[in-house]
């Protein structure tokens, strides 16, 4: 069993904005799901966790070994896909993984060899292998991103926002491929796509202006909101009077109406109606408690 | 909405930081080039003339500047991904176009007037002296920078705009910038432009073509200015008329089109078209889907390590070679370096080819990769840092288990990759054209032995760029620090800022060695071992912090990775560290003990001090009268291995006084060690080590023709850390000692004075007349001559011949030594030197006159050549001027270690430089004859001075220099025929005009050293007196100076010539005589029109205007119309202009008198005319020749 601990990591950058605010979490085997809005310093805590960034204060281990003094213990078992990445121009698809293959410790040529075409097939890449990967779609390139985060044998895998750009069924295929490999090792996947965190993770993080402000699994964090979610759909202009009546969470065009989900331990009345929560009325009712513990 | 938008980009270009460090520079380049840069004696610093020329040269490098702004201003929406915003803008595209240009051309423009600030600015230097700043006159700034910096600004603005709109690409833009630069200095290269300061002047044509073609317009302003006197210089604008206006009529009009072409070509669009089509690959069968299986990593091994490594080595090898960037490098590259070479080898339009030697071709690369090579690796070093973050690949590699070892590693190796690509290139060329000069003797080890003497500087200069960018957080800043540090410590830059000594100059950049095909690297390539050792110790210093403060991954502050530092370096690299400094510490003692501790660590500074302190000591005894050497004896012990040599002998001092001399003031140059020195009856009663004189005190005072024996013995040594005195070049083949400047003499010692005037004038040193007597009749009727007795014996090692002058009487071998005996049979000068090589030697006999001729045996092509022409001019000169004085007449080849000389004649004995005459290649019988000209210009040495030898004072350069150039030319036009000798005359009047007015310029005959003179119009004068009088009567003159004057009888000067002159020649003849030796005299000859009508007859009559206007000149240019009363050839040919001047087809040919400033006149000839001309051999002093001669028209009426 993989264990990853952090322990109250803090993280200011020169400009003064708080990246990480005191995150504690531990990890273990299976897909952990991060969730936030974009500049929650979701990246930032990626990249702290895979040695590519010190936070200021606290510590990060990973089966025992320390991290941050000596990154390449973590290096050693890691799997990362960067949420913006480039490559080497005019380098094949192959050649270039055979490369980061190369760099990861994959000494022997045939089985580096059989894993890189394996990888090359899972992600549908294979045809395409000869190819110049900065000639790559957006999709392909991602697709490209994942097959070397799996390079070796990575015990722990970090995908930053891989699914962005992704079509539905490219979507599909990466999910297929987590999952079959979570089972026995941490994936750390962050995203601000509520799916993603739904049909893939067992534990998840919500993650806000630099802190983590909620930890658990999904089915139990939807179960917890149960009852509360109210429902209403109303006209535009009702909506300001709406948001100072009620705990309004979230809003959403639905067929030219606007539909509101409000947050109440008992049945506001008014036309509301109760409403089955998803992850993503627990994504919004915690960041609507953040933003007005902020306020 | 326009001059908004201009204003906008105008903020934006001067809100940046390289806006300000850019006005910083060009302040930098202006104050320095004006304040510390080129200086003409005589020219005001802040004349019309200097700023020009000084804002000229650096508005060459305002390509820089506008190629950055412009690439800045063009691609700063697409870098920024903000095209689509901008060009869905309601801005249109002339306003989109029309203010980017604008604000960049302002920018530019503006950055670059702080050249004329900082040229301003320059007057007001404190150390400047007061003579040479001229009143201030603010249109002499203001108007270069419009005439000249404006439109060249323009020129290239809209070239690197051309180049942005097409690409979009900011490499292209810069690669763009670079190649106008190169392109432009190869094309002044190849063009011979004044630019390059060629040391001969191109011909009028080219000088006119390349006038309007040079973009820059600087050869219009030399075209323009290149005649002008100091006068001229000192007061007058550069004028917008002739070439000058031309040119820069073409290039703006030129830049403007380009300009529209540029705008007709932008489209708002992204340049797809520039974008290679993706290819189609075949879609492959599917297999079945292999399983994504987990394999074991090992990535703590070292063989994971060395295969990170070299996967990694590949990578940024492939990465960098794969570019266009590299590619156009690349070829860049061989154009510079073929051109570069070539030129070497063909020597310029006006002096023969010489053979593609390896030697020569390896110097050449030497020297042109130093500065290329530098420049591309502080490219490539800030890519190496900055690429793979640019890329986004780095965080991906950064989370590999890789370690930051074969990180460091793998970009160093790439990035020395480069010179060494480089390097390869350049040897193929190499090979490539001496294989197409039909030459086999490729020397490939020498050709390797550049990956050590110019690779290796680049190794380390590598590790410093290196160091410098990954500390640098910003990569044009990085860039910047780099290119500051290397040229600061690197080229004679440093200089300025006291950055001289070999330990302070990181890598010993920009040519520390040379090469010489005689003697190899010499003793220079130990030192530069030496040094390697040293600076390589700080490179790998350098190289290890690089490693340990290597960044990985992002935000990681300075602070954060120094902390990181120590446990980054772990052990080895601490230990390595460690060894590091004390490699340097120990290297750099050994250096510092050869350079400072064996000797006097010497500078500009403690030289000039030492001849302040030694003139202030000794000036006193100027005239203190002491004895002078009749006979000299000594054993002459060479030894080439060891750069050194050991002197033991006496000299018989005689005193030619009519008073008795007490005391005897000896003295020895700081290239010499006195170890022993004994005078017979006096006492040495004081030695001054530091200014190397000694006392002596007579018993019995020496009585007038009293004489004494002195023994002296002293030796001479180098050390390569140091480097060797040019005229004292002991080396290990081929070694040149002008010996007799480090025997023991006697007096005050004038040659330690300081001679620049400026410095002198600085130091408070009272002011020197030029140091040489006023021409005066004197009646020279005691001994004037401190003629010796020279006797020698030298020797030297076992495989080396040792020649100087003297019948070689004896030869032996002792010791493993060789040892030869040499005796002059007659007194000479106190005059002599020795050279010992591992001669080859080749014999004949002619007129009973043994000739010898010792070389280096890889030089043996033209030695017969040398014979033939030394024969020729035996027969003229002994025909003309009477009897050799001397058995044997010896030629000699030395190293070019020594320098100063192209051949120097001493008594029966010419040593020549190995790369002159010797390697030049002859096989082209329609190239001038160089071998020919210095022969006969050596050999006529040995009559003048060698028989005649006038007294020291002004004008004795007529007697020696001006009379060997006379004999040169007779001779070479005896041996060839008149259109050969007519270029070479022509040569010497280009080099006249250019040269003369860069100091106050004297008459003929009271010349001083002053080549433009002396050597050029003295040529083309008494060239032109035998014209006039005849050359028999010339000759004869010529042999009564010798029979009056020759040794032992009185020395004559000038006047003694001039008499000489006057006696053969009519009277009508003696003011044009004076007029040509004792003035200043221009001619200004020209045609103005000439037509033809056939007569009656079948003859044709040409009608002729001409102008014939002569003026006086004085010393600085002060003009004075003189009534013209002489005879001028007058020429109809059936040939064009310029073949007529080659001396071809001539119809009619005879001198007309004329007394009128402009003249008509008729010729009748017997065929039909094709050009008219008058002095059409160019015999008188004309500033402009190409107008002698112009085509006849015929008469249309």
């Amino acid at each position: 069993m993989n264990e990853l601990i952090i322990n109250n990591i803090n993280k200011t950058y020169a400009n003064g904005v708080k990246a990480l605010d005191d995150v504690s979490v531990t990890i273990t085997n299976g897909m952990f799901g991060l969730l936030g809005p974009n500049g929650a310093g979701k990246s930032t805590l990626m990249r702290t966790i895979a040695a590519l960034q010190e936070p200021d204060e606290g510590s990060i281990s990973f089966n025992g070994n320390d991290v941050i003094k000596d990154p390449s213990a973590i290096r050693r078992q890691l799997g990362y896909l960067p949420q913006e990445f480039g490559v080497y121009p005019k380098i094949s698809a192959y050649r270039l993984l055979d490369h980061l293959a190369i760099l990861k410790g994959i000494l022997d040529n045939r089985e580096r060899k059989e894993q890189i075409e394996a990888l090359l097939q899972q992600t549908n890449l294979y045809q395409d292998r000869k190819k110049v990967v900065s000639t790559f779609s957006g999709g392909m390139r991602q697709r490209f991103g994942i097959a070397q985060a799996l390079l070796g044998d990575p015990q722990l895998i970090i995908v930053d926002e891989p699914t962005a750009g992704l079509d539905p069924e490219e979507r599909n295929r990466f999910h297929n491929l987590l999952s079959e490999i979570g089972e026995n090792i941490i994936v750390l996947l962050s995203t601000h796509i509520v799916e993603d965190v739904r049909d893939l993770c067992t534990r998840m993080a919500i993650m806000s202006e630099g802190g983590l402000v909620l930890e658990g699994e999904p089915r139990q964090l939807i179960k917890d909101l149960r009852g509360k979610i109210w429902e209403k759909a109303i006209s535009k202009d009702a909506l300001e009077a709406h948001k100072a009546a009620y705990t309004v969470i979230s809003t959403r065009l639905f067929a030219g109406e606007t539909q509101i989900h409000v947050l109440s331990d008992d049945d506001p009345g008014q036309g509301f109606q109760t409403h089955e929560p998803g992850l993503e009325d627990v994504y919004f009712s915690i960041l609507f408690d953040q933003q007005s513990v902020n306020c | 909405m326009l001059a908004k938008l201009i204003k906008f980009e105008w903020r934006y270009h001067t809100g940046k930081v390289l806006f300000f460090v850019g006005a910083g520079a060009f302040l930098f380049f202006g104050f320095m080039a004006s304040a510390a840069g080129i200086r003409i004696p005589n020219i005001y610093m802040n004349s019309s003339y200097m700023i020009s020329h000084i804002t000229g040269l650096i508005s060459l490098g305002s390509t820089f500047v506008i190629t950055i702004f412009c690439a800045n201003a063009m691609l700063k929406d697409n870098e920024h991904k903000m095209t689509g915003i901008i060009y869905a803008t309601p801005v249109s595209k002339f306003q989109f176009l029309f203010s980017r240009f604008s604000g960049t051309f302002l920018a530019s423009m503006a950055v670059f007037s702080f050249t004329t600030l900082g040229i301003f600015l320059s007057s007001f230097a404190p150390w400047l002296q007061a003579e040479k700043v001229g009143p201030i006159n603010l249109l002499f700034y203001v108007w270069p920078l419009m005439v000249i910096a404006l439109p060249n600004m323009l020129f290239c603005g809209s070239l690197v705009f051309l180049i942005a709109t097409l690409t979009k690409n900011r490499i292209a833009v810069y690669l763009g910038g670079l190649f106008i630069y190169v392109l432009y200095i190869v094309g002044s290269i190849f063009s011979n432009s004044p630019l390059m300061a060629q040391s001969l002047p191109a011909t009028a044509e080219a000088i006119s073509m390349a006038a309007k073609l040079d973009p820059f317009g600087i050869a219009a302003y030399f075209e323009q200015t290149r005649y002008w006197t100091v006068l001229e210089k000192n007061t007058q604008l550069i004028a917008l008329k002739g070439n000058l206006l031309i040119n820069r009529l073409i290039w703006t009009l030129f830049s403007i089109t380009i300009l529209v072409i540029s705008y007709k070509l932008f489209s708002f669009r992204s340049s797809e078209r520039f974008r290679s089509k993706k290819k189609e690959i075949k879609k492959e069968p599917l297999e079945a889907l292999k399983k994504y299986i987990p394999v074991s990593t090992f990535p703590n091994r070292v063989l994971a390590q060395w295969k990170a490594l070299l996967s990694l080595t590949r990578m940024e090898i492939q990465t960098i070679t794969k570019s266009l960037s590299f590619l156009v490098i690349i070829l860049l590259w061989i154009f510079l370096i073929g051109s570069e070479t070539l030129a070497g080898i063909d020597g310029g339009a006006r002096i023969s080819p010489s053979y593609p030697l390896t030697g020569d071709i390896i110097s050449d690369i030497i020297e042109v990769i130093s500065f290329f090579g530098v420049a591309v690796i502080i490219f490539y070093s800030s890519e190496q840092i900055w690429r793979n973050r640019t890329l986004q690949i780095d965080e991906i590699e950064d989370a590999t288990p890789a370690s930051n070892v074969s990180f460091f590693i793998s970009k160093y190796i790439a990035l020395i990759t480069v010179p060494g690509i480089l390097l390869f290139t350049s040897i193929v060329i190499g090979i490539l054209i001496q294989l197409s000069k039909g030459y086999f003797n490729l020397d490939l080890p020498l050709y390797l032995s550049l990956f050590y003497y110019s690779g290796m500087p680049f190794l380390l200069i590598a590790a410093l760029a290196l160091f410098i960018q990954s500390l640098i957080p910003n990569k044009y800043l990085g860039m910047a620090i780099t290119g500051i540090v290397v040229l600061i410590t690197g080229s004679v830059i440093g200089g300025l800022f006291g950055i001289r000594h070999i330990m302070l100059r990181y890598a010993a950049h920009f040519s520390f060695v040379e090469y010489s095909g005689m003697n190899g690297f010499g003793q220079y390539a130990k030192a530069f071992h030496w040094i390697m050792i040293y600076w390589g110790a700080l490179g790998m210093l350098f190289g290890l912090l690089t490693y340990g403060l290597w960044k990985r991954g992002k935000e990681n502050g300075f602070m954060q990775r120094l902390k990181l530092l120590t446990l980054q370096l772990g052990t080895l690299g601490k230990v390595l560290a460690v060894i590091c400094v004390l490699v340097f510490i120990s290297s750099g003692s050994l250096i510092y003990f050869n350079t400072n501790v064996l000797s006097e660590y010497e500078t500009n500074e403690s030289r000039n001090d030492w001849s302040q302190a030694y003139e202030e000591k000794y000036k006193q005894y100027t005239d203190l009268p002491q004895p002078t050497v009749t006979l000299l004896r000594a054993d002459v012990d060479l030894f080439p291995e060891k750069c050194s040599y050991q002197v033991r002998g006496y000299y018989i001092l005689k005193n030619k006084h009519d008073q008795p001399v007490k005391k005897v003031l000896m003295g020895l140059s700081k290239e010499a060690n006195l170890e022993h020195a004994e005078m017979i009856g006096a006492k040495r009663i004081e030695s001054d080590e530091e200014f190397g004189h000694y006392w002596f005190e007579f018993q019995q005072p020496l009585q007038p023709n009293e004489e004494i024996k002195m023994h002296f013995e002293f030796t001479s040594s180098w050390n390569p850390f140091k480097g060797h005195a040019r005229f004292n070049a002991i080396v290990e083949n081929g070694s040149f000692i002008r010996m007799s400047r480090y025997f023991p003499n006697f007096g005050y010692n004038q040659d330690n004075e300081l001679s620049n005037p400026d410095i002198r004038r600085e130091r408070g040193l009272p002011e020197i007349d030029e140091g040489i007597a006023l021409l005066k009749r004197t009646d020279s009727t005691k001994d004037a001559y401190d003629y010796i007795d020279y006797e020698v014996t030298v020797s030297t090692s076992e495989d080396q011949i040792a020649v100087t002058s003297g019948n070689l009487i004896k030869k032996w071998k002792e010791n493993n030594r060789n040892y030869f005996h040499y005796k002059m049979d007659r007194l000479i000068p106190f005059r002599f030197a020795f050279s010992s090589a591992a001669y080859a030697m080749e014999k004949t006999t002619h007129k009973g006159i043994d000739l010898e001729i010792y070389y280096h045996p890889e030089h043996a092509y033209n030695v017969q050549r040398f014979l033939n022409s030394a024969k020729k001019s035996i027969d003229y000169l002994i025909s003309q001027f009477g009897p050799y004085q001397y058995k044997h007449l010896r030629f000699v080849e030395v190293s070019a270690f020594t320098s100063g000389f192209a051949a120097t004649s001493y008594p029966n004995t010419i040593y020549i430089l190995e790369n002159r005459g010797f390697v030049t290649d002859l096989r082209d019988a329609n190239e001038p004859d160089i071998l020919q000209q210095l022969t006969a210009h050596e050999m006529a040495h040995q009559w003048w001075p060698g028989q005649v030898d006038p007294e020291i004072m002004e004008g004795r350069q007529m007697l020696v220099e001006t009379l060997a150039q006379y004999a040169e030319i007779m001779i070479y036009e005896k041996t060839y025929d008149k259109s050969l000798a007519n270029k070479a005359m022509n040569v010497e009047l280009d080099l006249y005009l250019r040269d003369r007015s860069f100091e106050k310029e004297p008459p003929l005959y009271r010349v001083d050293f002053n080549p433009a003179v002396a050597y050029s119009k003295g040529m083309k004068v008494v060239y032109a007196i035998q014209d006039l009088i005849g050359e028999d009567k010339m000759n004869q003159a010529l042999r009564n100076l010798i029979a009056r004057h020759a040794y032992p009888k009185p020395p004559p000067n000038s006047y003694d010539f001039l008499d000489a002159l006057y006696e053969v020649s009519s009277q009508e003849h003696h003011q044009l005589i004076d007029d040509w030796l004792k003035k200043i005299m221009l001619y200004d000859l020209k045609v103005i029109s000439a037509n033809y009508e056939q007569m009656a007859d079948g003859q044709y009559k040409v009608d002729m205007k001409v102008m014939t206007k002569k003026h006086e000149e004085d010393g600085l240019g002060i003009e004075k119309h003189v009534k013209i009363d002489e005879e001028f050839e007058i020429g109809i040919f059936t040939v064009k202009p310029k073949q007529a001047q080659d001396a071809k087809g001539v119809l009619y040919l005879k001198k007309h008198h004329f007394n009128n400033d402009t003249t008509e006149l008729s010729v009748i000839v017997n065929e039909k005319p094709v050009s008219a001309g008058i002095d059409p051999y160019v015999i008188m002093i004309d500033k402009d020749r190409m107008d002698n001669v112009i085509a006849v028209e015929e008469r249309n009426e």
